[in-house]
């Protein structure tokens, strides 16, 4: 059986981080609706994957909001859920993320954003292949190869 | 479709009724006739096999490509026209009075993109799959040996306290061979495995009172002595499987899980009894964009359920 290993890296350059965010409104998924925290998760995940940027939704006043990077490029003007199509409208107020600042509103934010960060070196390397996105990464070359089997080996963050 | 969406499921099967007087049950009824394009292609292929080839083989005539082509290409012509035209629509309409020319498409009712070239790729898939269907000697030969073949039957059993349906594409019988049950697969890449599919028809074709019209004696009696066929039209290949034991034995728990699941949500109580609200709803947002019922499921109150 393979062991797991868990390593953990403290980030010590938190103060020397910044990004920018953009919120967009989301139309047509209210609380209370039924599905609600399932489509805001399934939208949060499918538009991360599919943007390759950190993409999350949050509330303002019990309403539902996308955030994105501010350079995120063209996003899609609606997107299929359950029993509700969205219309995502992105307003124009860029806001500046203190990654060094604790606050439960920016936390899951940062936490996100460092997650895309970490990640994208990664996507870049030719040593590495990703099966599934927001999967593990393995490398190219096997660990081992026995009986016509190869064996990669990877991580996951 | 139940564990897809169950809500699905209960208006298909409990709401659904063409002749009731509540409108919104005739609405549901005449819903649940859409397919998508993909799913009406091979609808088409499906029908076509179904009467020619069982004819074709009761009257011992060969089958001719240019013949299966013209009829599927009547058919396919009709159809869509009256699908484009979305004749479902027209009062008094119903399929009975459509006859063969009844076709009814989601992306029409929901007003979604669909070309010419989409309506000709279908074309596409109906052809191919009709050649590669007659360039198949070996299925040919096997087809004729059968002494009867019977296609698009009912097969109904009782399992787990529940009626169970199963409809094969084709059943051939032998008299010095078990019978054999051959399914059909309209699929662009043939990577889809109907090998549960097959054990649940070849349970079905077991446990099912024998029709009048199956030959006696017929070897149906153990469902793994069942020859089980699967034939991918489009990429013209062919896989036998062998069941087991455990096959069955998986079947029949795939059987008794589902019929539990079926109880517990109220299939064996009538509708009146029954409310949207008692019925979980489809977890995948591609199941809900593509459910036939999907504009009357967004106007329900769901909010707060």
């Amino acid at each position: 059986m393979m062991a797991l290993e868990t390593n953990i890296f403290p980030i010590t350059n938190l103060h020397m981080l910044a990004a920018q965010y953009r919120s967009c409104r989301i139309r047509g998924l209210r609380k209370g609706q039924r599905q609600y925290y399932e489509n805001c998760q399934y939208l949060q995940r499918k538009l991360s994957y599919r943007l390759r940027q950190p993409v999350t939704v949050t509330e303002r006043s019990g309403e539902p909001y996308l955030v994105v990077p501010v350079d995120v490029g063209p996003m899609p003007v609606e997107y299929p859920l359950v029993l509700t199509k969205v219309q995502i409208e992105p307003l124009d107020e860029v806001f500046e993320l203190d990654f060094a600042s604790r606050d439960p509103d920016t936390d899951s934010l940062c936490v996100r954003f460092l997650h895309f960060a970490i990640q994208a070196p990664l996507w870049k390397n030719a040593r590495l292949w990703q099966p599934q996105s927001g999967g593990p990464f393995y490398e190219r070359q096997p660990a081992q190869t026995f009986r016509g089997i190869h064996l990669f080996s990877g991580f996951r963050l | 479709m139940f564990r897809q969406c169950q809500l699905q499921w209960f208006l298909k099967t409990k709401v659904a009724n063409a002749k009731a007087n509540d409108p919104f049950r005739r609405e549901v009824s005449l819903l649940s006739k859409l397919q998508s394009l993909w799913a009406w292609r091979g609808y088409v292929v499906d029908q076509l096999l179904g009467t020619e080839i069982t004819k074709a083989l009761y009257y011992r005539h060969p089958i001719h490509l240019d013949n299966l082509l013209r009829k599927a290409r009547t058919s396919f012509v009709l159809q869509a026209d009256f699908a484009r035209r979305h004749r479902i629509r027209e009062p008094g309409m119903s399929p009975t009075k459509a006859g063969a020319a009844f076709a009814a498409w989601h992306a029409i009712e929901y007003v979604e993109p669909l070309t010419d070239a989409d309506i000709k790729m279908a074309w596409r898939d109906v052809e191919l799959a009709l050649r590669n269907l007659c360039a198949m000697t070996e299925l040919w030969d096997l087809l004729w040996a059968a002494s009867r073949c019977i296609a698009q039957r009912p097969l109904q059993f009782e399992s787990f306290g529940v009626k169970v349906k199963a409809i094969p594409d084709l059943i051939a019988f032998y008299a010095d061979a078990p019978a054999l049950i051959i399914d059909w697969k309209v699929h662009p890449k043939g990577s889809y495995s109907s090998r549960s599919q097959l054990a649940l028809y070849a349970l079905a074709l077991a446990r099912c009172q024998p029709h009048k019209d199956f030959p006696s004696p017929s070897r149906i009696g153990d469902p793994t002595e069942l020859q089980l066929l699967e034939v991918q039209l489009l990429t013209g290949q062919q896989r036998f499987y062998c069941l087991s034991g455990e096959d069955i034995a998986a079947g029949e728990d795939f059987i008794a899980a589902s019929a539990d699941e079926m109880l517990l949500a109220g299939s064996d109580q009538s509708s009146h009894d029954l409310h949207v609200a008692d019925f979980a709803i489809a977890r995948s947002p591609e199941v809900c964009q593509r459910c036939v019922f999907r504009k009357l499921c967004w106007e329900m109150p769901h909010d707060g359920a």
